[in-house]
């Protein structure tokens, strides 16, 4: 599980007190990248690498040794065992991936963006910031390494994007192709050679991707249409075929390995599978949860992983099926200004003894901090999730904002809403009940409006008797309400349900937030300014509190728990004030800036989280901390929970005495679960030391057969590939033969053109065939021979060449083939007789 | 000796291992009763599995150390959850011993050459690399893990062994034939023998003490259960070896135990947990405290059952508890299976002991659609099918209506008499008299006091605003919270008609305030009321609004005839001179003095505008005209 790792994000503050994250760390920043075996998948997250196993989907090890953000993963081009990281400050590190050790580490000594190994040699490509002509341009750079660790840095292109998907290498490293806005740069790393292609119509490149076999790159563009360019190195207005299924932008391209498919996601939730050559003919996996942002594909074109925005990660099988779902707290993607990142803050559930917060749209998630593992998301909408239009009108959700367990995890209620902006708010309040039999959450009872405006707060009264539970609602429209189970039972069935029973306001001022004492018998509710107490049972105001000389609005309020009952503790945004509930007197008052309080159920502890991410804890009988930590989040503070621990007591040295019976979890922004503990010397290390087992399975039938090691003595023949279709000679023969009689060229102008084309092409490539074809190929030596019988020669080799092409392309034996050194001589001797003067033939005729 | 199939729980109880007769492992997540791997080996690997045994976890190195510290705390020492285990030993018929990687979710290793039977019983000594093995072919065996060799291997009985279980402090090895024998494991020397059961000891569990007892006795307690046998021993065993042969206790269970799983206590308050699962699929759950001697058996402080409802009249069938673990948590909870190990079913029970024989209902897993959830992503659907109270602002009571409805059709069929004697009530003057109110307030009373709904509902919707006032003020005051709370009841039953039960709210509110005021139980029975005026006063603002708005489209839409027809008419006739003074005049007329130039200076300025346009476009038409003239002229 991606929050299975404990790894120590900030640096140690006291002796060994740091903060841990649980779960929730983003695993998109990059591609994740499978192993050459597809066995293992490699993701970053932040400076580490996970390794997951593709089979199980369970995270085998961690791999930190980098201190900054990597930017780049590959597996060693010389050693498929090896992986190699780069991050942003410019060290390399060669990992062996399957016992977790470090075996090389340089510095690149500047800043990168993306690392690439798309050479087969052991030289890197990087994209890094450059002065280049006095200008700040984002460059790609390649280092080779010659035998002495001597680097040889090349610049290859600038005007780039610090993006890994902008760039790609083609046909092992031949070309390089990258996209900026709407240009694409293809250059050519043996001519050096630099073409630049536009879009236009106003779109622009998302990401490019290049043929493995071809010289065919495909872009996606944001108006969700891939293009596949052909010829773009030779011509300037390139052959180009338009593949337009998405209607977002396309965020990943991929090709297959043998290059027969092509892969395509984007915001739509889909993984398209387009067929090269009949790309009419595509394939469809819908509604993948969330919308996606990176697609890879292993080695062996049988695997894909897409990386979800709500940081998922799914192995899917070129079957289109998935297999494996790598998840760990899954983040909120949409993120809807009515109802912030995590309106529903982390909320326990003793029943599964789970943490449960937001999850994906309109569900609710249950997260066991125990086993650090996401046990599920609960759909308590039940609205299928339609993915955007565009960027620019978002979708309106309706999103879960509020929910409370009961004391014995028997009942959830929830609060969804759904806020346009414009139209009625669509609130409800459902109460779900768990049914044991079916081992599922029922829905009991739906209050459509339960409250004209937002929901603030939604609680159920602890300590309450099983039969009659209360729950209580505060809204912005200046009211709470208490809603109570009532029976419902006629004479075909027998029911309770959950109906409203009192409502209550004060001053006409909005019903913020609210709290329940200990033993469930005194309510506190608060409008603005006033903190109130009623009694829940007949809803009567008890006694308005209000905090003398302070104008702002309270924003926490918290009942002292055990030992602490009779002190209640309210926030503003600038103060935290205890009252004693006994002679309504402050107890204490203290500024500070809390952001997120927590009361830990089990004792008389409050923790708040200040502003500047400052954690104070407090018995509430005394106003100087137990415990201060300072910087425990990087971003801010969003909720914070005590959870009890499993086992009654935990030891804890003397400074965590505090968390003794309960742990203290808060999550931030970034929608990560931290904690404080221990940090127990290295935690990762003695994940390590697990007794390495010998694998020691026997063979299969077949594999038994093999030997364990097998030498030979026979020689490999080197195969000679002829790629070439029909009679040899025959266009040059319909050239000669077709014309009427007297517009015939002269025979000896004619002779040439027809022995070279009887004479096999050069398995070169093209290009060099061309440049080479005004030179004289054959080493000038002197004609040789007789004339009658060169040709009758170059007649018995056509027929001699003629058989082995047909054996190779039916690929059957290669012992008739003539041996590679006399091939050579005779086609150096056909040269020969081509290069000969051919004058005499004109007196034949 | 019949084989039961091996399920066992990981350490943490976060796992349930299972290995089906045909070879296949299947491994399910308890939390949430997922199949979270199922691994059908290849043909030459196939082996019927004969015990599964889990990897202890991997931090069982930092132990000792710690415990050193939490003996003088005071505290225990159990496997902390988060620990993940890696690795399942699988034990075969064949002999072989299999280890099986979780992550990977593939085997790793095949130990081969130790015994020659079917291997009964494994126990995993993480700390010495090593795990023990017995098997039907008498031998034990200590395996090396990581080089997969045998290191050891000795005779262990005269007959099959079936059971191997190691001391706490891994130094000895008990195991069990038909006697239970105590090894030392360095030198494999028979330490002691102890003698109880009359049939095979099946299974062996080694209670690790906790700390607190560790420190003060020097021995471990030892739990036996044997083939056939209803008892379940405990034994004590001292590195002395003075100590008495005989089981220190027992415990005695209906059936022949199944699976049993004990934990130790956490702290003083609670004792330790014994639980078992018979094979006729009950569930017992001990007390225990480790203390020594007990003469009688002890007897379950729970037993538990599982059937289904047979509410369709079909008489209630038992499902069998398959698998039991104690979670040592907070709330002691008991994690069960139960069903088949097809569909199997995990549930959490948190302990308690109010009542001693507890019988749950679930529906059969058998019978439950057979639709396997084959999708990955971890999204659970609740029910939202059932049945559902649906609740409105203006309706935030459950549904009685239906209720209402229902009654009121048998009543008013059954009871004859009712209606007759409503009949003679309204008799003297239906039509053109007020009806006597004395006989409406006297009917309501009745009706209030019988429950009768047909006659309450007689009189609401038959009174006029009048006869309401009326009514009201002679119903005597024990009679106004039951009407209060019958109106209440039919207003948010049926919204649309509340109208006529507004006017008698408002009549008793008015009429009887102080009555009212004086009621203790005020707040609770007037609520209801108070929330339908409170809801539908709510949309008050927004009804009024809309009303606005509609009355403005409808005025629109069909125009108030006579004068505006007449201006219309007057708009367009503007090119005659002579008629516009009329308009103006008409004009006038509609409007405010005040208006009434600007309108004039307007409508000049738009008739000159016109006029001209006019003109243009005459002009143009001619222009039109002349070429098209001189076209046909060419």
């Amino acid at each position: 599980m991606a929050a299975s790792m404990e790894n120590n994000v900030h640096p140690k503050i006291g002796p060994d007190i740091s903060v841990f994250m649980k779960g929730g760390s983003n695993m998109l920043g990059f591609r994740p990248l499978f192993s050459r075996d597809s066995k293992c998948l490699f993701i970053i997250q932040g400076s580490s690498i996970l390794v997951y196993n593709t089979n199980s989907g369970e995270h085998i090890r961690q791999l930190c040794k980098h201190t900054q953000q990597i930017v780049g993963i590959q597996i060693y081009p010389r050693n498929h065992l090896q992986l190699v990281s780069c991050s942003s400050d410019g060290t390399v590190i060669h990992w062996d991936y399957t016992d977790g050790v470090v075996l090389k580490e340089y510095n690149l000594q500047c800043k990168v963006f993306a690392f690439f190994m798309p050479f087969e040699d052991n030289s890197i490509c990087f994209i890094t910031k450059n002065k280049y002509k006095d200008e700040e341009n984002i460059v790609l750079l390649r280092v080779r390494f010659s035998a002495n660790e001597h680097r040889e840095k090349r610049f290859l292109m600038k005007n780039l994007l610090p993006d890994e998907k902008s760039i790609t290498f083609g046909n092992k490293g031949e070309y390089v192709a990258a996209v900026n806005g709407e240009k694409l740069y293809a250059y050519h790393v043996k001519t050096e050679s630099i073409r630049r292609h536009l879009l236009g119509g106003d779109r622009h490149f998302t990401c490019i991707a290049a043929h493995p076999t071809e010289t065919c790159l495909a872009t996606g563009d944001d108006s969700g249409r891939i293009l596949l360019w052909y010829n773009f190195m030779i011509v300037n207005q390139p052959a180009k075929s338009v593949l337009h299924w998405h209607s977002l932008p396309v965020t990943g391209i991929s090709f297959t390995v043998e290059g027969s498919h092509l892969y395509s996601v984007g915001g739509e939730n889909v993984l398209v599978k387009w067929t090269m050559g009949q790309t009419q003919h595509r394939e469809f996996l819908p509604r993948l949860g969330a919308p996606i942002k990176h697609l890879s594909i292993s080695s062996d074109s049988f695997m894909l992983a897409t990386c979800h925005l709500d940081n998922s990660i799914q192995i899917i099988s070129s079957h289109l099926t998935i297999t494996q779902v790598i998840q760990g707290i899954t983040h909120n993607h949409v993120k809807q200004e009515s109802s912030g990142t995590l309106p529903v803050g982390l909320v326990y559930d003793s029943r599964s003894a789970a943490l449960v917060l937001n999850g994906k749209v309109g569900h609710l998630q249950f997260y066991s901090v125990q086993t650090d593992k996401q046990l599920y998301n609960l759909d308590i909408v039940g609205q299928n999730v339609v993915s955007g239009a565009s960027q620019n009108s978002p979708i309106i959700y309706t999103e879960v904002e509020r929910a409370a367990f009961s004391d014995s995890g028997q009942w959830l209620a929830t609060v969804q809403r759904r806020a346009d902006g414009w139209s009625q708010q669509e609130i409800s309040l459902k109460f779900w009940q768990y049914d044991n039999s079916s081992q599922t959450y029922l829905l009991n009872t739906k209050v459509d409006l339960p409250h004209m405006e937002k929901v603030n707060k939604l609680l159920f009264q602890p300590g309450s008797a099983v039969n009659t539970p209360l729950a209580v609602t505060t809204s912005d429209d200046t009211k709470f309400k208490i809603w109570g189970l009532v029976d419902d039972t006629d004479i075909y069935r027998e029911r309770n349900c959950w109906a409203c029973e009192s409502c209550g306001y004060y001053k006409s001022s909005a019903a913020t937030e609210a709290a329940f004492s200990d033993d469930g018998s005194l309510l506190a509710v608060v409008f603005d300014q006033m903190a109130t107490l009623w009694t829940p049972e007949n809803n009567a105001l008890k006694v308005a509190l209000s905090i003398p000389g302070c104008q702002d609005n309270i924003r926490h309020v918290l009942f002292g728990n055990k030992g602490a009952a009779h002190l209640l503790l309210s926030g503003t945004q600038t103060k935290l004030v205890v009252w004693n509930l006994l002679t309504f007197c402050i107890e204490w008052c203290v500024e500070l800036q809390v952001v997120a309080l927590a009361g830990d159920p089990m004792s008389d502890l409050v923790a708040g989280i200040t502003k500047d991410s400052t954690l104070y804890v407090y018995r509430l009988g005394s106003s100087t901390p137990v415990y201060t930590h300072e910087n425990v989040s990087t971003s801010p503070v969003l909720s914070a929970i005590f959870l009890p621990n499993a086992l009654e007591w935990k030891r804890k040295s003397s400074t965590l005495l505090w968390q003794q019976t309960s742990q203290l979890y808060f999550m931030n922004e970034n929608q990560e679960l931290l904690t404080i503990n221990e940090s127990s010397g290295g935690v990762g290390e003695a994940r390590e030391q697990g007794v390495k087992i010998e694998g020691n399975l026997p063979l299969t039938p077949f594999g038994q057969l093999l030997a364990k090691k097998t030498k030979t003595g026979v020689e490999s023949v080197q195969r000679q590939r002829h790629v070439q279709l029909g009679n040899p000679g025959s266009d040059a023969v319909i050239d000669m033969l077709g014309g009427p009689s007297h517009t015939l060229a002269p025979v000896e102008s004619l002779c040439l053109p027809f022995l070279t084309a009887l004479l096999i092409p050069k398995p070169d490539s093209k290009a060099t065939q061309h440049e080479d074809e005004d030179k004289p190929r054959a080493p000038s030596a002197e004609a040789s021979s007789s004339d009658s019988d060169s040709e009758t020669k170059v007649q018995k080799k056509q027929r001699k060449l003629k058989r082995p092409m047909k054996l190779d392309s039916v690929q059957r034996d290669s012992a008739h083939l003539p041996p590679p050194t006399n091939a050579k001589q005779n086609e150096a001797h056909l040269w020969k007789v081509a290069e000969e003067n051919f004058d005499w033939l004109g007196s034949c005729f | 000796m019949e084989v039961v199939d091996p399920r066992v729980f990981s350490p943490s109880g976060e796992y349930l291992a299972y290995s089906s007769p045909d070879g296949r492992l299947k491994l399910w997540e308890t939390s949430t009763g997922t199949l979270q791997q199922e691994y059908t080996p290849a043909s030459h690997l196939s082996a019927t599995c004969t015990c599964i045994c889990w990897c202890p976890t991997r931090h069982a190195k930092e132990k000792p150390v710690r415990r050193k510290k939490k003996k003088e705390a005071g505290e225990i020492d159990t496997p902390e959850s988060s620990e993940r285990v890696e690795m399942i030993a699988m034990g075969t018929k064949s002999g072989a011993v299999i280890l099986y990687s979780i992550i990977e979710a593939d085997l790793k290793t095949k130990m081969d050459g130790g015994h020659s039977d079917a291997v009964n019983c494994l126990a995993w000594d993480n700390m010495s690399d090593s795990l023990f093995s017995c098997s039907n072919d008498k031998y034990i065996v200590q395996w090396s893990i990581s080089s997969g060799k045998v290191l050891h291997k000795w005779k262990g009985d005269k007959s099959a062994v079936y059971s191997v279980c190691l001391s706490p402090d891994r130094k000895q090895l008990l195991s069990a034939s038909r006697c239970i024998k105590l090894w030392d494991i360095d030198t494999r020397s028979l330490l002691k023998v102890f003698i109880g059961h009359s049939s095979e000891v099946v299974c062996l569990r080694c209670i690790t003490p906790s700390a607190a007892q560790e420190s003060k006795k020097d021995g471990y307690y030892v739990l036996s259960s044997a083939a056939g046998d209803r008892l379940i021993n405990a034994w004590y065993v001292k590195s002395a070896v003075e100590t008495d042969k005989n089981a220190v206790a027992s415990f005695s269970v209906t059936d022949e135990p199944e699976q049993l799983h004990h934990c130790i206590s956490q702290s003083n308050r609670h004792p330790g947990l014994l639980a078992v699962a018979t094979r006729q699929g009950k569930l017992h759950v001990f007390e225990y405290q480790l203390n020594g001697r007990c003469k009688k058996p002890l007897q379950p402080k729970l037993t538990l059952h599982i059937a289904t409802s047979g509410d369709s009249g079909e008489t209630p069938k038992p499902i069998s508890v398959i698998g039991v673990h104690l979670l040592n948590d907070r709330q002691q909870n008991i994690l069960i299976v139960y069903g088949d190990f097809t569909r199997p079913k995990f549930e959490r029970l948190p302990y308690s002991t109010t009542e001693n024989e507890v019988c749950l209902i679930r529906s059969d897993p058998k019978t439950v659609n057979r639709k396997v959830d084959k999708s990955i992503t971890k999204v659970k659907m609740p029910c939202t099918s059932g049945e559902v109270t649906h609740l409105v602002p203006s309706h935030t009571l459950p549904k009685h209506s239906n209720v209402v409805k229902k009654r009121k059709l048998s009543t008013s069929e059954a009871d004859e008499s009712l209606a007759e004697r409503l009949k003679s009530a309204s008799v003297n003057g239906p039509t053109s008299e007020v009806p006597r109110t004395d006989t409406m307030a006297v009917l309501l009373t009745q009706g209030l006091q019988s429950q009768d709904m047909s006659m309450i509902d007689k009189v609401l919707t038959e009174a006029t605003a009048n006869v309401i006032d009326n009514t009201v003020r002679r119903l005597p005051v024990q009679a106004v919270v039951p009407l209060v709370q019958v109106l209440a009841l039919r207003m948010s039953a049926a919204p649309n008609i509340a109208q006529t039960y507004i006017q008698w709210v408002k009549s008793i509110l008015s009429t009887h305030t102080s009555f009212l005021m004086t009621f203790p139980e005020l707040i609770e029975k007037l609520s209801v009321i108070y929330q339908i005026m409170d809801a539908r006063l709510m949309m008050f603002t927004r009804m009024s609004r809309l009303k606005g708005k509609l009355d403005l489209i409808f005025s629109q839409v069909n125009p108030v005839e006579g004068k505006r027809v007449t201006d219309q008419a007057a708009m367009l006739v503007y090119q005659e001179e002579s008629s516009d003074d009329d308009v103006d005049s008409d004009l006038g007329d509609l409007m405010p003095t005040s208006h009434s130039e600007s309108e004039d200076n307007w409508e000049n300025l738009s008739e000159e505008m016109d006029v001209e346009e006019v003109e243009e476009n005459q002009d143009s038409e001619e222009d039109e005209v002349v070429t098209t003239k001189k076209k046909r002229k060419k």
